[in-house]
């Protein structure tokens, strides 16, 4: 299931908030774990087994690592199986295709690709697992004693299919107790609110314009249209993620719950570093906590500490997705943070602002290039198109089409990736608190209600005519 | 503790709950007239169905199909795309003038290739005249309608490849020229796909040239407006809530003229080209001959001693009117639906000429093309014919809408 959806929001999240707020404290937790069950096997019912199985395992894991700290050896026996079993979990299911693939290209043979649809959510509630495990031999929480409250932190499911990824210790306390009021239950629906508009009502619709134009042959493609193309990727891959995100906030906060921030407007970044401390927060903090400071960080001499940069971002780019560009996008990060680290930051913070805010763009639109493109042939003559090596010309009658009907969505997205409206918001309640809070409100409401006119439409099938 | 966020939270939960319960207490729709489609029931669950996720995703078209006041909120999407100034929809252009016009695209290139060559095949082993009308979309005459900036190249790359493919043998019908120098008159539907009556009257007159009739003028009909309220498939199409209807015509000529009409699958005899009921109903074009059937044997009283065979799609079903004017009988055969063996029943009821009439992007795409193989091949080399594209809603191929 997914937050914007009809079935989400009109019938699974009454249906759970209503049980969630009937039943006891004692049996609040229980009601979130069959909940999350419920939402994790709605797509693909035989995977409530798999979920099932990793919580298991992961529970008894961690209660054996919490009585062993005095025996490192059995300790460290199990922190090793349990790193095994995660990860062997996400990469059968995730990336087997692919390194069949590999597999198949080095012994010269066609290997079957199995095929297996990939579980939702997978890349999360594994990365939550590790870390949890992690943490627990490193003593730096206690394992969760109780069953269904482990459970409920492996599948919650606000933050199970898109993050943001949350640490066992930010949550340790509230899976135990959770404030229940009005005021919290408020921001989360403002939140929720706001995350299912972005979602539904930016990143679908600016999609719609990538669609069409990544359908065009990158033979004869304008630069003004490559551009655009690249930039409505780069707006939808935005509000699509940090919509998620902070929808598993606000229903997070429906539940008495606080998640930790995954984007703070990436796109007002003056340096790739930069934005990578807007994007996708949890994401980054997991790796520099769990890969590259274990790794040696930076602390053990240049070349090793190179060594340790490439190898997360490697990986980091091979976690959104089992293919090869999505390795050479992370690579392509890596080098640009590495540059940036020994050259370019003091550049770059000398430069006028607009300058180093082009670059940052730039850097970043290409970026998605490589992302947004598995084929990586394609993907190159999209890149050539951009530069004008498709032969297409500067624009043509297509290019503003595109532009004049998509100018008002793009100006609204442009402008919603930004700070200002907070800035606004906060001066209004500065002024006046009574207005601050009428403006609130309503914009939170009119954001449900456009947004279901557009889930509604969304089901539009386009093979209507069947019955002809 | 705000009062806002009390606020907030309880009218967000009313707002759920309220549509939860109108989505409960309102009765289900079988169809809906705006989308031209029949709306998901609520479906029945059983275990199997529970385990392999169907249930569940009839659950959720059940409950956006039934969604209380559904088509109210397909129409406040559609105002706000329109004060986004989207000037396309699923596939459909918002033309000038309230014209819909469908966007030509994901045309495969590699199906026509084969068609044509079925077509000029069939035309060299069969012994009359071939003759082939191909009807342009709306989108390729009234290019003036078109919203400004917008560019279907691929349908006049699409023409031009249909008139280089077609072999030398088969008599090409310029109806695209015909109906461009009438480009200022109603001749397409402004919500539907199809061309209106007098569209279909100037590919008749044109195709005289060809099957060598005289063309009845315009002053020897009398035109009937039938409908004034039609919203065409274009209007389902595209979303788009605010286009005014279309109205209808039948061009009935001066002359008493008597035909029978038989549906030979159906085994059903009328005495009339036009099936009035439809009129009632949401498609309102399907009037001319009551929609697409895969055998419609015409019988009329001109003794002209000739007999025409229409291989077509459903352009052709408002231009049989005009062209019974001028032949003892007319056998329309629609290949989508057409499972007989064509040689003997070309053989048996004597048909000396052809007429194909396909709406040039219908007639790309259409996989039932091939069945014209079983006339030059015979019956049992043909393999079973596979639909294609269906699943994969992003190319808009029009097949399955002519």
């Amino acid at each position: 299931m997914v937050f914007s959806s009809l079935f989400f929001l009109f019938i699974f999240l009454p249906l759970t908030l209503l049980l969630y707020y009937l039943v006891p404290q004692r049996c609040k937790n229980l009601i979130l774990f069959i909940s999350s069950l419920v939402f994790y096997a709605w797509g693909e019912p035989v995977y409530i087994l798999l979920m099932f199985f990793s919580v298991t395992i992961n529970h008894a894991l961690g209660l054996l690592i919490g009585k062993s700290r005095k025996n490192r050896k059995t300790a460290r026996r199990a922190l090793i199986f349990s790193v095994i079993i995660n990860v062997g979990l996400l990469g059968f299911f995730k990336y087997s295709g692919f390194l069949l693939q590999i597999l198949g290209s080095v012994v010269g043979a066609s290997l079957q690709n199995p095929g297996l649809p990939l579980p939702i959510g997978i890349s999360f509630y594994t990365f939550q697992a590790l870390s949890y495990i992690i943490d627990i031999y490193r003593g730096r929480i206690s394992p969760q004693q109780n069953f269904i409250a482990f459970g409920t932190y492996i599948s919650l499911f606000p933050q199970l299919i898109a993050g943001p990824i949350v640490r066992y210790q930010t949550i340790a306390g509230q899976l135990l107790r959770r404030p229940i009021e009005f005021n919290i239950f408020g921001e989360g629906v403002r939140r929720f609110a706001a995350g299912l508009g972005k979602k539904v009502l930016l990143a679908n619709n600016v999609g719609l314009l990538w669609e069409q134009i990544r359908e065009l042959p990158p033979e004869g493609l304008p630069i003004i249209t490559a551009w655009l193309g690249i930039a409505a990727f780069a707006l939808q891959i935005y509000f699509d993620f940090s919509g998620y995100s902070d929808m598993a906030v606000g229903l997070g906060k429906m539940f008495g719950f606080t998640f930790p921030e995954n984007f703070r407007h990436p796109y007002i970044s003056r340096s790739i570093t930069e934005f990578w401390r807007r994007w996708h927060i949890t994401l980054g903090t997991w790796f520099r906590e769990y890969v590259y400071i274990p790794l040696g960080g930076n602390r053990t001499g240049r070349q090793t500490h190179l060594r340790n940069i490439f190898i997360v971002w490697f990986l980091t780019g091979l976690w959104h997705g089992a293919a090869w560009n999505f390795a050479l996008w992370g690579l392509y990060n890596g080098l640009i943070l590495v540059l940036e680290k020994y050259c370019l930051l003091k550049w770059l913070g000398r430069a006028p602002r607009f300058l180093s805010h082009a670059y940052a763009i730039v850097t970043i639109l290409l970026g998605w290039v490589l992302f947004s493109f598995d084929n990586m042939a394609t993907g190159s003559s999209y890149l050539g198109a951009m530069f004008g090596l498709s032969g297409g010309g500067i624009f043509n009658l297509q290019a503003i089409y595109y532009c004049y009907t998509h100018a008002i969505l793009i100006a609204i997205a442009i402008f919603a990736s930004t700070p200002i409206y907070g800035t606004i918001k906060q001066k209004l309640q500065k002024k006046s608190g009574a207005l601050y809070y009428v403006a609130t409100t309503l914009s939170s409401l009119l954001l449900l209600f456009l947004s279901t006119a557009y889930l509604v439409d969304a089901a539009y099938n386009p093979f209507l005519y069947f019955r002809f | 503790m705000h009062l806002h966020n009390k606020v907030l939270t309880i009218t967000m939960l009313s707002y759920l709950a309220a549509l939860l319960l109108l989505f409960a207490i309102t009765p289900d729709r079988d169809f809906s007239e705006a989308e031209n489609r029949m709306l998901q029931k609520m479906p029945a669950c059983t275990w199997e169905s529970l385990i392999s996720g169907k249930f569940n995703l009839a659950a959720e078209n059940y409950l956006s199909d039934q969604f209380p006041g559904r088509d109210a909120w397909v129409g406040l999407k559609s105002a706000i795309e329109l004060l986004l100034l989207k000037k396309d929809n699923n596939g459909v252009y918002f033309g000038r003038d309230g014209y819909l016009l469908p966007m030509m695209e994901g045309i495969n290139m590699a199906t026509l290739g084969e068609n044509m060559e079925t077509i000029n095949r069939f035309a060299e082993t069969f012994p009359g005249q071939v003759c082939f009308l191909p009807a342009p979309s709306a989108a390729q005459i009234l290019q003036e309608k078109l919203p400004p900036f917008a560019a279907p190249r691929e349908q006049l790359e699409l023409q031009k490849t249909v008139e280089e493919q077609l072999a030398p043998g088969i008599h090409l019908i310029d109806a695209p020229s015909a109906l461009a120098a009438h480009k200022g008159e109603y001749i397409y539907y402004k919500t539907d796909h199809h061309w209106t009556s007098k569209g279909a009257y100037y590919a008749y007159v044109e195709a005289g040239k060809a099957l060598g009739y005289n063309p009845l003028e315009l002053n020897d009909f009398i035109i009937e407006q039938v409908s004034d309220d039609f919203y065409g498939t274009l209007y389902s199409k595209s979303g788009h809530r605010f286009a005014r209807p279309d109205s209808i015509q039948l061009f009935l000529p001066n002359k008493e003229q008597s035909c029978q009409v038989e549906y030979e699958y159906e085994k059903r005899t009328t005495a009339s080209l036009y099936a009035m009921d439809w009129l009632q109903k949401k498609d309102q074009y399907a009037v001319f001959l009551g929609g697409n059937h895969a055998l419609v044997r015409i019988t009329a009283s001109n003794e002209t001693g000739r007999k025409l065979l229409v291989i077509k799609d459903s352009y052709a079903n408002s231009m049989v009117p005009f062209l019974i004017n001028h032949f003892d009988e007319i056998h329309l055969i629609d290949l989508r639906h057409f499972n007989s063996d064509l040689r003997s029943y070309i053989e048996q009821h004597g048909l000396g000429e052809v007429l194909f009439v396909y709406n040039t992007t219908s007639f790309a795409g259409d996989p039932s093309i091939r069945k014209l193989g079983t006339y030059t091949k015979g019956l049992q080399d043909l393999s079973p014919i596979a639909p294609r594209g269906l699943g994969k809603p992003v190319p808009p191929s029009d097949t399955h809408l002519l």
